[in-house]
Protein backbone atom coordinates (compact mmCIF):
# COMPACT_ATOMS: atom_id res chain seq x y z
CA UNK A 1 0.00 0.00 0.00
CA UNK A 2 1.01 3.62 -0.34
CA UNK A 3 2.18 5.30 2.88
CA UNK A 4 -0.44 7.72 4.17
CA UNK A 5 2.12 10.50 4.31
CA UNK A 6 2.39 10.50 0.51
CA UNK A 7 -1.30 10.79 -0.22
CA UNK A 8 -2.34 13.27 -2.83
CA UNK A 9 -5.67 13.13 -4.53
CA UNK A 10 -5.10 13.70 -8.22
CA UNK A 11 -8.60 13.21 -9.54
CA UNK A 12 -12.12 13.65 -8.30
CA UNK A 13 -15.07 11.36 -8.63
CA UNK A 14 -15.37 7.61 -8.95
CA UNK A 15 -11.96 7.20 -10.59
CA UNK A 16 -10.05 8.67 -7.72
CA UNK A 17 -6.35 8.01 -7.78
CA UNK A 18 -3.77 8.55 -5.16
CA UNK A 19 -0.49 9.93 -6.37
CA UNK A 20 2.37 7.69 -5.47
CA UNK A 21 5.20 9.21 -3.51
CA UNK A 22 7.76 7.20 -1.55
CA UNK A 23 8.13 3.48 -2.08
CA UNK A 24 5.05 1.49 -1.10
CA UNK A 25 5.04 -0.44 2.14
CA UNK A 26 3.33 -3.70 3.08
CA UNK A 27 0.24 -3.57 5.22
CA UNK A 28 1.65 -3.71 8.75
CA UNK A 29 -1.15 -5.94 9.96
CA UNK A 30 -0.26 -8.50 7.27
CA UNK A 31 3.31 -8.64 8.55
CA UNK A 32 1.94 -9.56 11.97
CA UNK A 33 -0.01 -12.34 10.29
CA UNK A 34 3.27 -13.55 8.84
CA UNK A 35 4.77 -13.54 12.33
CA UNK A 36 1.86 -15.71 13.48
CA UNK A 37 2.66 -18.17 10.71
CA UNK A 38 6.33 -18.21 11.70
CA UNK A 39 5.45 -18.96 15.31
CA UNK A 40 3.36 -21.91 14.20
CA UNK A 41 6.27 -23.10 12.06
CA UNK A 42 8.57 -22.75 15.07
CA UNK A 43 6.40 -25.37 16.78
CA UNK A 44 5.59 -27.47 13.70
CA UNK A 45 8.58 -27.70 11.40
CA UNK A 46 6.60 -29.38 8.61
CA UNK A 47 4.57 -26.24 7.92
CA UNK A 48 5.22 -24.64 4.53
CA UNK A 49 4.44 -20.94 4.27
CA UNK A 50 3.37 -19.23 1.05
CA UNK A 51 2.84 -15.47 0.78
CA UNK A 52 0.13 -14.38 -1.63
CA UNK A 53 -0.87 -10.92 -2.74
CA UNK A 54 -3.33 -9.70 -5.34
CA UNK A 55 -4.10 -6.32 -6.79
CA UNK A 56 -3.51 -3.92 -9.60
CA UNK A 57 -0.06 -2.91 -8.36
CA UNK A 58 1.89 -5.79 -6.88
CA UNK A 59 5.21 -4.17 -5.93
CA UNK A 60 7.26 -7.34 -6.31
CA UNK A 61 10.47 -5.83 -5.00
CA UNK A 62 8.83 -4.68 -1.78
CA UNK A 63 7.41 -8.14 -1.17
CA UNK A 64 10.68 -9.91 -1.94
CA UNK A 65 12.48 -7.70 0.53
CA UNK A 66 9.98 -7.75 3.40
CA UNK A 67 8.24 -11.10 3.14
CA UNK A 68 10.69 -13.04 1.02
CA UNK A 69 13.17 -13.90 3.80
CA UNK A 70 10.58 -15.88 5.70
CA UNK A 71 8.45 -17.80 3.21
CA UNK A 72 8.87 -20.73 0.87
CA UNK A 73 7.00 -19.19 -2.04
CA UNK A 74 5.63 -15.84 -3.09
CA UNK A 75 2.59 -15.78 -5.36
CA UNK A 76 1.60 -12.56 -7.10
CA UNK A 77 -1.88 -12.46 -8.58
CA UNK A 78 -2.30 -9.61 -11.03
CA UNK A 79 -5.77 -8.11 -11.21
CA UNK A 80 -5.78 -4.86 -13.16
CA UNK A 81 -9.44 -4.27 -12.31
CA UNK A 82 -8.91 -4.46 -8.56
CA UNK A 83 -9.77 -1.45 -6.45
CA UNK A 84 -8.57 -1.15 -2.84
CA UNK A 85 -12.13 -0.70 -1.58
CA UNK A 86 -13.58 -3.66 -3.48
CA UNK A 87 -13.18 -6.34 -0.81
CA UNK A 88 -15.38 -8.78 -2.69
CA UNK A 89 -13.27 -8.66 -5.84
CA UNK A 90 -10.05 -9.07 -3.84
CA UNK A 91 -11.42 -12.06 -1.94
CA UNK A 92 -12.70 -13.70 -5.12
CA UNK A 93 -9.32 -13.33 -6.79
CA UNK A 94 -7.45 -14.69 -3.79
CA UNK A 95 -9.82 -17.63 -3.40
CA UNK A 96 -9.44 -18.52 -7.09
CA UNK A 97 -5.66 -18.45 -6.77
CA UNK A 98 -5.71 -20.55 -3.60
CA UNK A 99 -7.90 -23.15 -5.30
CA UNK A 100 -5.59 -23.09 -8.33
CA UNK A 101 -2.63 -23.92 -6.10
CA UNK A 102 -4.45 -26.85 -4.48
CA UNK A 103 -5.89 -25.13 -1.42
CA UNK A 104 -4.48 -24.21 1.97
CA UNK A 105 -4.90 -25.55 5.48
CA UNK A 106 -4.64 -22.17 7.12
CA UNK A 107 -4.94 -18.67 5.68
CA UNK A 108 -3.55 -15.91 7.88
CA UNK A 109 -4.40 -12.27 7.20
CA UNK A 110 -3.91 -8.97 9.00
CA UNK A 111 -6.94 -7.80 10.97
CA UNK A 112 -7.62 -5.10 8.40
CA UNK A 113 -5.95 -3.19 5.62
CA UNK A 114 -4.10 -0.09 6.71
CA UNK A 115 -5.58 1.94 3.87
CA UNK A 116 -9.32 1.17 3.74
CA UNK A 117 -9.48 -0.54 7.14
CA UNK A 118 -12.37 -2.78 6.20
CA UNK A 119 -11.23 -6.19 7.45
CA UNK A 120 -13.81 -7.71 5.14
CA UNK A 121 -11.59 -9.67 2.73
CA UNK A 122 -10.82 -12.50 5.19
CA UNK A 123 -14.51 -12.93 6.00
CA UNK A 124 -15.46 -13.19 2.33
CA UNK A 125 -12.49 -15.44 1.66
CA UNK A 126 -13.64 -17.83 4.40
CA UNK A 127 -17.15 -17.86 2.95
CA UNK A 128 -15.86 -18.46 -0.59
CA UNK A 129 -13.66 -21.35 0.54
CA UNK A 130 -16.18 -22.68 3.09
CA UNK A 131 -13.70 -22.32 5.94
CA UNK A 132 -14.00 -21.28 9.56
CA UNK A 133 -13.02 -17.69 10.28
CA UNK A 134 -11.34 -16.66 13.53
CA UNK A 135 -10.89 -12.92 13.89
CA UNK A 136 -8.81 -10.47 15.94
CA UNK A 137 -6.46 -13.23 17.06
CA UNK A 138 -3.63 -12.26 19.37
CA UNK A 139 -2.26 -15.72 20.04
CA UNK A 140 -2.68 -18.96 18.17
CA UNK A 141 -1.93 -22.62 18.86
CA UNK A 142 -2.25 -25.62 16.56
CA UNK A 143 -2.88 -28.95 18.27
CA UNK A 144 -3.96 -32.16 16.56
CA UNK A 145 -5.36 -30.32 13.57
CA UNK A 146 -7.33 -27.89 15.71
CA UNK A 147 -6.72 -24.19 16.06
CA UNK A 148 -7.01 -22.61 19.49
CA UNK A 149 -7.10 -18.84 19.40
CA UNK A 150 -7.16 -16.09 21.94
CA UNK A 151 -9.01 -13.17 20.39
CA UNK A 152 -9.53 -9.56 21.36
CA UNK A 153 -12.89 -8.84 22.96
CA UNK A 154 -14.44 -5.74 24.44
CA UNK A 155 -14.42 -7.41 27.85
CA UNK A 156 -10.83 -8.73 27.64
CA UNK A 157 -10.27 -11.76 25.47
CA UNK A 158 -12.32 -14.62 24.17
CA UNK A 159 -11.10 -18.11 23.38
CA UNK A 160 -12.26 -19.80 20.21
CA UNK A 161 -11.39 -23.06 18.50
CA UNK A 162 -11.88 -24.34 14.98
CA UNK A 163 -10.92 -27.27 12.83
CA UNK A 164 -8.66 -26.77 9.83
CA UNK A 165 -8.96 -25.47 7.21
CA UNK A 166 -9.53 -21.98 8.51
CA UNK A 167 -8.99 -18.28 7.90
CA UNK A 168 -7.48 -16.30 10.78
CA UNK A 169 -7.08 -12.55 11.13
CA UNK A 170 -4.24 -11.39 13.35
CA UNK A 171 -4.20 -8.27 15.47
CA UNK A 172 -1.21 -6.15 16.45
CA UNK A 173 -1.17 -7.48 20.03
CA UNK A 174 0.39 -10.67 18.63
CA UNK A 175 3.64 -8.78 18.09
CA UNK A 176 5.86 -7.41 15.37
CA UNK A 177 7.43 -9.44 12.60
CA UNK A 178 10.84 -10.74 13.63
CA UNK A 179 14.05 -9.60 11.92
CA UNK A 180 15.45 -11.87 9.20
CA UNK A 181 18.83 -13.52 9.49
CA UNK A 182 21.55 -12.78 6.93
CA UNK A 183 21.01 -16.23 5.41
CA UNK A 184 17.28 -15.56 5.09
CA UNK A 185 17.95 -12.19 3.44
CA UNK A 186 20.30 -13.71 0.90
CA UNK A 187 17.76 -16.41 0.13
CA UNK A 188 15.08 -13.79 -0.48
CA UNK A 189 17.21 -12.01 -3.09
CA UNK A 190 17.32 -15.19 -5.18
CA UNK A 191 13.66 -16.01 -4.83
CA UNK A 192 11.53 -16.03 -7.99
CA UNK A 193 7.87 -15.27 -7.28
CA UNK A 194 5.14 -17.16 -9.10
CA UNK A 195 2.94 -14.96 -11.26
CA UNK A 196 -0.77 -15.58 -11.80
CA UNK A 197 -3.46 -13.34 -13.12
CA UNK A 198 -7.16 -13.04 -12.38
CA UNK A 199 -8.24 -13.43 -15.99
CA UNK A 200 -6.40 -16.73 -16.48
CA UNK A 201 -7.77 -17.99 -13.17
CA UNK A 202 -11.25 -17.33 -14.49
CA UNK A 203 -12.24 -14.95 -11.73
CA UNK A 204 -15.78 -13.97 -12.62
CA UNK A 205 -16.86 -10.38 -12.83
CA UNK A 206 -18.21 -9.51 -9.40
CA UNK A 207 -20.66 -7.00 -10.80
CA UNK A 208 -18.72 -4.28 -9.07
CA UNK A 209 -18.46 -3.56 -5.41
CA UNK A 210 -21.64 -3.16 -3.37
CA UNK A 211 -20.15 -0.01 -1.91
CA UNK A 212 -18.52 2.42 -4.31
CA UNK A 213 -16.39 5.50 -3.74
CA UNK A 214 -17.63 8.80 -5.08
CA UNK A 215 -14.88 11.03 -3.78
CA UNK A 216 -11.85 11.36 -1.57
CA UNK A 217 -10.66 14.44 0.25
CA UNK A 218 -7.65 15.09 2.40
CA UNK A 219 -8.57 17.27 5.37
CA UNK A 220 -6.46 20.36 5.71
CA UNK A 221 -4.89 20.51 9.16
CA UNK A 222 -3.87 23.99 10.22
CA UNK A 223 -1.23 24.08 12.91
CA UNK A 224 -1.28 26.76 15.58
CA UNK A 225 0.85 25.15 18.22
CA UNK A 226 2.33 27.43 20.85
CA UNK A 227 5.64 26.07 22.07
CA UNK A 228 6.53 26.48 25.72
CA UNK A 229 10.19 27.37 25.88
CA UNK A 230 12.29 27.44 29.01
CA UNK A 231 15.84 26.94 30.26
CA UNK A 232 15.18 23.32 31.17
CA UNK A 233 12.56 20.66 30.77
CA UNK A 234 11.64 20.91 34.43
CA UNK A 235 11.03 24.67 34.15
CA UNK A 236 9.07 24.13 30.93
CA UNK A 237 6.88 21.64 32.79
CA UNK A 238 6.17 24.21 35.49
CA UNK A 239 5.36 26.83 32.87
CA UNK A 240 3.07 24.37 31.13
CA UNK A 241 1.21 23.86 34.40
CA UNK A 242 0.76 27.61 34.76
CA UNK A 243 -0.59 27.99 31.22
CA UNK A 244 -3.01 25.08 31.60
CA UNK A 245 -4.42 26.46 34.85
CA UNK A 246 -4.46 30.15 33.88
CA UNK A 247 -6.21 29.47 30.59
CA UNK A 248 -8.78 27.17 32.11
CA UNK A 249 -7.60 24.20 30.07
CA UNK A 250 -7.24 22.12 33.23
CA UNK A 251 -7.91 22.28 36.93
CA UNK A 252 -6.22 20.52 39.80
CA UNK A 253 -7.94 18.32 42.30
CA UNK A 254 -7.78 20.55 45.40
CA UNK A 255 -6.14 18.76 48.28
CA UNK A 256 -4.98 16.11 45.85
CA UNK A 257 -1.48 14.82 45.72
CA UNK A 258 0.42 12.75 43.29
CA UNK A 259 -0.24 9.10 44.04
CA UNK B 1 -41.61 -4.70 8.41
CA UNK B 2 -39.60 -2.06 6.69
CA UNK B 3 -37.59 0.29 8.78
CA UNK B 4 -34.53 0.25 11.01
CA UNK B 5 -33.21 -2.50 13.25
CA UNK B 6 -30.83 -1.33 15.95
CA UNK B 7 -28.70 -4.06 17.49
CA UNK B 8 -28.18 -3.32 21.19
CA UNK B 9 -25.23 -5.02 22.82
CA UNK B 10 -25.38 -6.19 26.39
CA UNK B 11 -22.70 -7.15 28.85
CA UNK B 12 -24.47 -9.48 31.23
CA UNK B 13 -27.73 -7.63 31.81
CA UNK B 14 -26.31 -4.17 31.21
CA UNK B 15 -26.92 -2.44 27.87
CA UNK B 16 -23.74 -0.97 26.43
CA UNK B 17 -23.85 2.85 26.12
CA UNK B 18 -23.20 2.80 22.36
CA UNK B 19 -26.95 2.19 22.00
CA UNK B 20 -27.42 5.94 22.47
CA UNK B 21 -25.27 6.68 19.42
CA UNK B 22 -27.25 4.23 17.31
CA UNK B 23 -30.54 5.79 18.40
CA UNK B 24 -29.26 9.23 17.38
CA UNK B 25 -28.16 7.93 13.97
CA UNK B 26 -31.49 6.16 13.51
CA UNK B 27 -33.31 9.40 14.31
CA UNK B 28 -31.42 11.21 11.55
CA UNK B 29 -32.33 8.72 8.83
CA UNK B 30 -35.68 7.43 10.04
CA UNK B 31 -37.72 9.85 7.98
CA UNK B 32 -35.95 8.74 4.80
CA UNK B 33 -36.18 5.06 5.64
CA UNK B 34 -39.75 5.03 6.92
CA UNK B 35 -41.28 2.07 8.73
CA UNK B 36 -40.63 1.00 12.27
CA UNK B 37 -37.69 1.51 14.56
CA UNK B 38 -36.99 -1.64 16.55
CA UNK B 39 -34.18 -2.90 18.75
CA UNK B 40 -32.75 -6.41 18.62
CA UNK B 41 -30.74 -7.78 21.50
CA UNK B 42 -28.91 -11.09 21.66
CA UNK B 43 -28.85 -12.76 25.09
CA UNK B 44 -28.18 -16.17 26.59
CA UNK B 45 -30.97 -18.62 27.30
CA UNK B 46 -33.28 -17.56 30.11
CA UNK B 47 -31.63 -14.18 30.61
CA UNK B 48 -33.68 -11.21 31.76
CA UNK B 49 -34.43 -8.45 29.27
CA UNK B 50 -32.24 -5.51 30.27
CA UNK B 51 -34.49 -2.90 31.92
CA UNK B 52 -32.65 -0.03 30.21
CA UNK B 53 -34.29 -1.05 26.93
CA UNK B 54 -37.69 -0.01 28.19
CA UNK B 55 -37.13 3.73 28.14
CA UNK B 56 -36.38 4.39 24.48
CA UNK B 57 -38.60 5.87 21.77
CA UNK B 58 -38.77 2.64 19.81
CA UNK B 59 -41.58 0.49 18.49
CA UNK B 60 -40.49 -2.90 19.81
CA UNK B 61 -37.68 -4.89 21.35
CA UNK B 62 -36.83 -8.27 19.86
CA UNK B 63 -34.97 -10.49 22.29
CA UNK B 64 -32.98 -13.29 20.67
CA UNK B 65 -32.14 -15.99 23.16
CA UNK B 66 -30.49 -19.34 22.80
CA UNK B 67 -27.61 -21.52 23.84
CA UNK B 68 -24.27 -19.79 23.35
CA UNK B 69 -25.81 -16.42 22.59
CA UNK B 70 -24.84 -15.02 25.98
CA UNK B 71 -21.20 -15.13 24.93
CA UNK B 72 -19.46 -12.60 22.62
CA UNK B 73 -19.35 -15.18 19.84
CA UNK B 74 -19.51 -13.39 16.45
CA UNK B 75 -20.55 -16.41 14.39
CA UNK B 76 -23.53 -17.21 16.62
CA UNK B 77 -24.63 -13.60 17.00
CA UNK B 78 -24.52 -13.01 13.25
CA UNK B 79 -26.60 -16.09 12.55
CA UNK B 80 -29.18 -15.13 15.18
CA UNK B 81 -29.44 -11.62 13.75
CA UNK B 82 -29.63 -12.97 10.20
CA UNK B 83 -32.61 -15.05 11.28
CA UNK B 84 -34.26 -11.96 12.76
CA UNK B 85 -33.57 -9.98 9.59
CA UNK B 86 -35.14 -12.75 7.50
CA UNK B 87 -38.28 -12.35 9.58
CA UNK B 88 -38.38 -8.56 9.90
CA UNK B 89 -36.76 -7.56 6.60
CA UNK B 90 -35.40 -4.24 7.85
CA UNK B 91 -34.03 -1.75 5.32
CA UNK B 92 -31.21 -0.67 7.60
CA UNK B 93 -29.38 -2.52 10.39
CA UNK B 94 -27.29 -0.47 12.81
CA UNK B 95 -24.59 -2.07 14.98
CA UNK B 96 -22.45 -0.59 17.72
CA UNK B 97 -18.86 0.56 17.10
CA UNK B 98 -17.43 -2.07 19.43
CA UNK B 99 -15.14 -4.98 18.62
CA UNK B 100 -18.12 -7.33 18.68
CA UNK B 101 -20.24 -4.94 16.63
CA UNK B 102 -17.55 -4.66 13.95
CA UNK B 103 -17.14 -8.42 13.79
CA UNK B 104 -20.82 -9.22 13.69
CA UNK B 105 -21.54 -6.51 11.13
CA UNK B 106 -19.10 -8.04 8.62
CA UNK B 107 -20.55 -11.51 9.01
CA UNK B 108 -24.13 -10.23 8.96
CA UNK B 109 -23.62 -8.16 5.80
CA UNK B 110 -22.20 -11.23 4.09
CA UNK B 111 -25.15 -13.38 5.14
CA UNK B 112 -27.62 -10.72 4.01
CA UNK B 113 -25.68 -9.85 0.85
CA UNK B 114 -26.12 -6.24 1.87
CA UNK B 115 -23.88 -3.23 1.77
CA UNK B 116 -21.64 -2.62 4.76
CA UNK B 117 -20.25 0.72 5.87
CA UNK B 118 -18.14 0.76 9.01
CA UNK B 119 -16.82 3.92 10.63
CA UNK B 120 -19.69 5.82 9.03
CA UNK B 121 -20.15 9.56 9.44
CA UNK B 122 -22.73 11.93 7.94
CA UNK B 123 -24.98 9.06 6.87
CA UNK B 124 -27.69 10.05 4.41
CA UNK B 125 -30.33 7.93 2.77
CA UNK B 126 -31.55 9.34 -0.53
CA UNK B 127 -33.68 8.08 -3.36
CA UNK B 128 -30.53 6.93 -5.16
CA UNK B 129 -29.05 5.03 -2.22
CA UNK B 130 -27.03 5.38 0.92
CA UNK B 131 -24.23 7.90 1.23
CA UNK B 132 -21.73 8.25 4.05
CA UNK B 133 -18.25 9.49 4.77
CA UNK B 134 -15.53 7.43 6.40
CA UNK B 135 -11.89 7.83 7.26
CA UNK B 136 -9.34 5.96 5.17
CA UNK B 137 -5.55 5.67 5.32
CA UNK B 138 -5.72 5.79 9.09
CA UNK B 139 -7.52 9.11 9.06
CA UNK B 140 -5.27 10.87 6.55
CA UNK B 141 -8.14 11.09 4.08
CA UNK B 142 -11.91 10.92 4.06
CA UNK B 143 -13.85 8.99 1.44
CA UNK B 144 -17.43 9.52 0.44
CA UNK B 145 -18.93 6.11 -0.19
CA UNK B 146 -22.24 5.14 -1.71
CA UNK B 147 -24.34 2.01 -1.78
CA UNK B 148 -27.17 1.45 -4.20
CA UNK B 149 -30.73 1.03 -3.05
CA UNK B 150 -31.08 -2.13 -0.99
CA UNK B 151 -30.43 -3.32 2.52
CA UNK B 152 -27.65 -1.59 4.42
CA UNK B 153 -25.61 -2.60 7.45
CA UNK B 154 -24.02 0.41 9.13
CA UNK B 155 -21.57 0.80 12.00
CA UNK B 156 -21.02 4.47 12.88
CA UNK B 157 -17.63 5.90 13.71
CA UNK B 158 -17.24 6.06 17.50
CA UNK B 159 -18.34 9.46 18.71
CA UNK B 160 -19.70 10.55 15.32
CA UNK B 161 -23.19 10.70 16.79
CA UNK B 162 -24.16 12.06 20.19
CA UNK B 163 -25.46 9.57 22.68
CA UNK B 164 -29.20 9.95 23.04
CA UNK B 165 -30.71 9.31 26.43
CA UNK B 166 -33.75 7.16 27.09
CA UNK B 167 -37.03 9.00 27.36
CA UNK B 168 -39.70 8.23 29.90
CA UNK B 169 -41.74 6.11 27.53
CA UNK B 170 -42.25 2.75 29.18
CA UNK B 171 -44.78 0.63 27.28
CA UNK B 172 -42.79 -1.15 24.59
CA UNK B 173 -43.62 -4.49 23.02
CA UNK B 174 -41.01 -7.05 24.01
CA UNK B 175 -40.97 -10.03 21.66
CA UNK B 176 -38.89 -13.04 22.61
CA UNK B 177 -37.43 -15.35 19.98
CA UNK B 178 -35.76 -18.65 20.78
CA UNK B 179 -32.94 -19.11 18.29
CA UNK B 180 -31.56 -22.43 17.17
CA UNK B 181 -28.42 -22.21 15.12
CA UNK B 182 -29.48 -23.75 11.82
CA UNK B 183 -26.11 -24.96 10.73
CA UNK B 184 -23.18 -26.43 12.61
CA UNK B 185 -20.94 -23.51 13.59
CA UNK B 186 -17.46 -23.62 12.13
CA UNK B 187 -16.01 -22.03 15.27
CA UNK B 188 -16.43 -23.01 18.92
CA UNK B 189 -16.56 -20.52 21.76
CA UNK B 190 -14.48 -21.94 24.60
CA UNK B 191 -14.25 -19.13 27.11
CA UNK B 192 -14.21 -15.46 28.01
CA UNK B 193 -11.41 -13.97 30.09
CA UNK B 194 -12.35 -10.67 31.62
CA UNK B 195 -9.67 -8.13 32.40
CA UNK B 196 -8.36 -8.36 35.91
CA UNK B 197 -9.04 -5.41 38.17
CA UNK B 198 -10.61 -2.18 37.07
CA UNK B 199 -9.52 -0.61 33.83
CA UNK B 200 -10.29 3.10 33.50
CA UNK B 201 -12.95 4.09 31.00
CA UNK B 202 -10.90 6.38 28.78
CA UNK B 203 -13.90 7.24 26.62
CA UNK B 204 -15.65 8.84 29.60
CA UNK B 205 -12.62 10.73 30.97
CA UNK B 206 -12.41 14.53 30.73
CA UNK B 207 -8.65 14.50 31.00
CA UNK B 208 -6.35 11.90 29.46
CA UNK B 209 -2.62 11.70 30.06
CA UNK B 210 -1.43 9.46 27.28
CA UNK B 211 1.95 7.80 26.87
CA UNK B 212 3.65 6.41 23.80
CA UNK B 213 6.75 4.50 22.84
CA UNK B 214 8.89 7.43 24.01
CA UNK B 215 8.02 6.57 27.60
CA UNK B 216 10.36 3.60 27.27
CA UNK B 217 8.71 1.10 29.59
CA UNK B 218 5.88 0.42 32.01
CA UNK B 219 7.54 2.18 34.93
CA UNK B 220 7.33 5.52 33.12
CA UNK B 221 3.56 5.36 33.27
CA UNK B 222 3.73 5.84 37.06
CA UNK B 223 4.66 9.49 36.56
CA UNK B 224 1.89 9.90 33.99
CA UNK B 225 -0.53 8.41 36.53
CA UNK B 226 0.60 10.95 39.13
CA UNK B 227 -0.14 13.82 36.75
CA UNK B 228 -3.46 12.25 35.75
CA UNK B 229 -4.45 11.98 39.42
CA UNK B 230 -3.68 15.64 40.01
CA UNK B 231 -5.78 16.66 37.00
CA UNK B 232 -8.66 14.33 37.83
CA UNK B 233 -7.96 12.32 34.72
CA UNK B 234 -6.86 8.86 33.69
CA UNK B 235 -3.95 7.38 31.80
CA UNK B 236 -4.20 6.17 28.21
CA UNK B 237 -1.65 5.09 25.64
CA UNK B 238 -0.71 4.76 22.00
CA UNK B 239 -0.63 1.44 20.16
CA UNK B 240 3.14 0.77 20.52
CA UNK B 241 2.90 1.12 24.30
CA UNK B 242 -0.02 -1.29 24.40
CA UNK B 243 1.53 -3.75 21.97
CA UNK B 244 4.66 -3.78 24.13
CA UNK B 245 2.50 -4.80 27.09
CA UNK B 246 3.33 -1.70 29.15
CA UNK B 247 -0.36 -0.93 29.72
CA UNK B 248 -3.65 -2.71 29.13
CA UNK B 249 -4.86 -2.62 25.53
CA UNK B 250 -8.21 -1.28 26.81
CA UNK B 251 -6.38 2.03 27.33
CA UNK B 252 -5.30 2.30 23.68
CA UNK B 253 -6.26 5.43 21.74
CA UNK B 254 -6.25 5.33 17.95
CA UNK B 255 -7.53 3.61 14.86
CA UNK B 256 -7.37 0.11 16.35
CA UNK B 257 -8.04 1.36 19.86
CA UNK B 258 -10.62 3.80 21.15
CA UNK B 259 -11.77 7.15 19.84
CA UNK B 260 -11.82 9.70 22.65
CA UNK B 261 -12.97 13.29 23.02
CA UNK B 262 -11.71 14.62 26.36
CA UNK B 263 -11.43 18.30 27.32
CA UNK B 264 -7.66 17.87 27.62
CA UNK B 265 -5.45 15.27 25.92
CA UNK B 266 -1.86 15.35 27.10
CA UNK B 267 0.27 13.33 24.67
CA UNK B 268 3.63 12.36 26.13
CA UNK B 269 6.27 10.60 24.07
CA UNK B 270 3.77 10.08 21.27
CA UNK B 271 4.96 10.96 17.78
CA UNK B 272 1.44 11.47 16.47
CA UNK B 273 1.06 8.94 13.70
CA UNK B 274 -2.10 9.51 11.71
CA UNK B 275 -3.62 6.36 13.14
CA UNK B 276 -3.20 7.77 16.65
CA UNK B 277 -4.49 11.22 15.79
CA UNK B 278 -7.60 9.59 14.39
CA UNK B 279 -8.43 8.52 17.92
CA UNK B 280 -7.74 11.77 19.75
CA UNK B 281 -8.46 14.50 17.19
CA UNK B 282 -11.81 15.28 18.82
CA UNK B 283 -10.16 16.42 22.06
CA UNK B 284 -10.89 20.06 22.86
CA UNK B 285 -7.24 20.75 23.68
CA UNK B 286 -4.22 18.63 22.77
CA UNK B 287 -0.94 19.30 24.55
CA UNK B 288 2.16 17.46 23.38
CA UNK B 289 5.48 16.72 25.06
CA UNK B 290 8.07 15.25 22.73
CA UNK B 291 11.80 15.46 22.20
CA UNK B 292 11.39 15.77 18.42
CA UNK B 293 10.26 19.24 17.42
CA UNK B 294 9.12 17.89 14.05
CA UNK B 295 6.89 15.20 15.54
CA UNK B 296 3.48 15.25 13.80
CA UNK B 297 1.69 15.43 17.16
CA UNK B 298 2.66 19.11 17.41
CA UNK B 299 0.70 19.93 14.25
CA UNK B 300 -2.48 18.87 16.04
CA UNK B 301 -1.61 20.52 19.34
CA UNK B 302 -2.54 23.78 21.02
CA UNK B 303 0.45 23.75 23.36
CA UNK B 304 3.73 21.91 22.94
CA UNK B 305 6.93 21.33 24.83
CA UNK B 306 10.06 20.05 23.11
CA UNK B 307 12.20 18.25 25.61
CA UNK B 308 12.88 15.24 27.79
CA UNK B 309 9.48 13.99 28.88
CA UNK B 310 10.66 12.93 32.34
CA UNK B 311 11.94 16.42 33.12
CA UNK B 312 8.89 18.15 31.68
CA UNK B 313 6.36 15.87 33.36
CA UNK B 314 8.28 16.05 36.64
CA UNK B 315 8.08 19.84 36.57
CA UNK B 316 4.41 19.69 35.59
CA UNK B 317 3.65 17.29 38.44
CA UNK B 318 5.45 19.41 41.02
CA UNK B 319 3.69 22.60 39.92
CA UNK B 320 0.27 20.95 39.87
CA UNK B 321 0.95 19.37 43.24
CA UNK B 322 1.82 22.77 44.69
CA UNK B 323 -1.34 24.28 43.20
CA UNK B 324 -3.42 21.51 44.72
CA UNK B 325 -2.31 22.28 48.26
Amino acid sequence: MIPATSLQVVAEGPDVEVKEGPQPVPNGFDLQALEAALRLRDDHSDIAITAMVSGADLHEDVLKRTVGPFVGDIVLVADPTARPWDSRRTAMTLSAAIRHLGGADLILCGRQSSDWSTGLVPQILAAELDMACLTLVRSLRLEAGQLHAECLADEGSRSLAADLPAVVTVTSELGELRYPTVKERLGAARRRPQHLDAATLGVPESGGPIVTVTGIEIPVVSSHVEFVEAASGEVAGRELARLLLDRGMASVQKGGTAS
Amino acid sequence: MSGILIVAEVDGVVVKPELGELVTLAGKIQESVGGDLVVGVVVGSGREVPRELEGWEIDAVHVLEGDGLGDPWPEAHSEALAQLCAELEPDVVLLAPTLLGQEVSSRLALRLNSSLIQGAMDVQLRDDGLFARRHIYGGAAVATVAAAVGRHVIVPRPGAYERAAPSTRSAIDVLRHTVSLSSTPKTRFTGLTRREGTVANIKAANVLVSGGSGIGGPEGFELLQEVADLLGGVVSASRPACDAGWVDSALQVGMTGKTVAPDLYLAVGISGAIQHLMGCASAKVIVAVNKDKDAPIFRASTLGVVGDWKEVMGGLRDALSAAAR
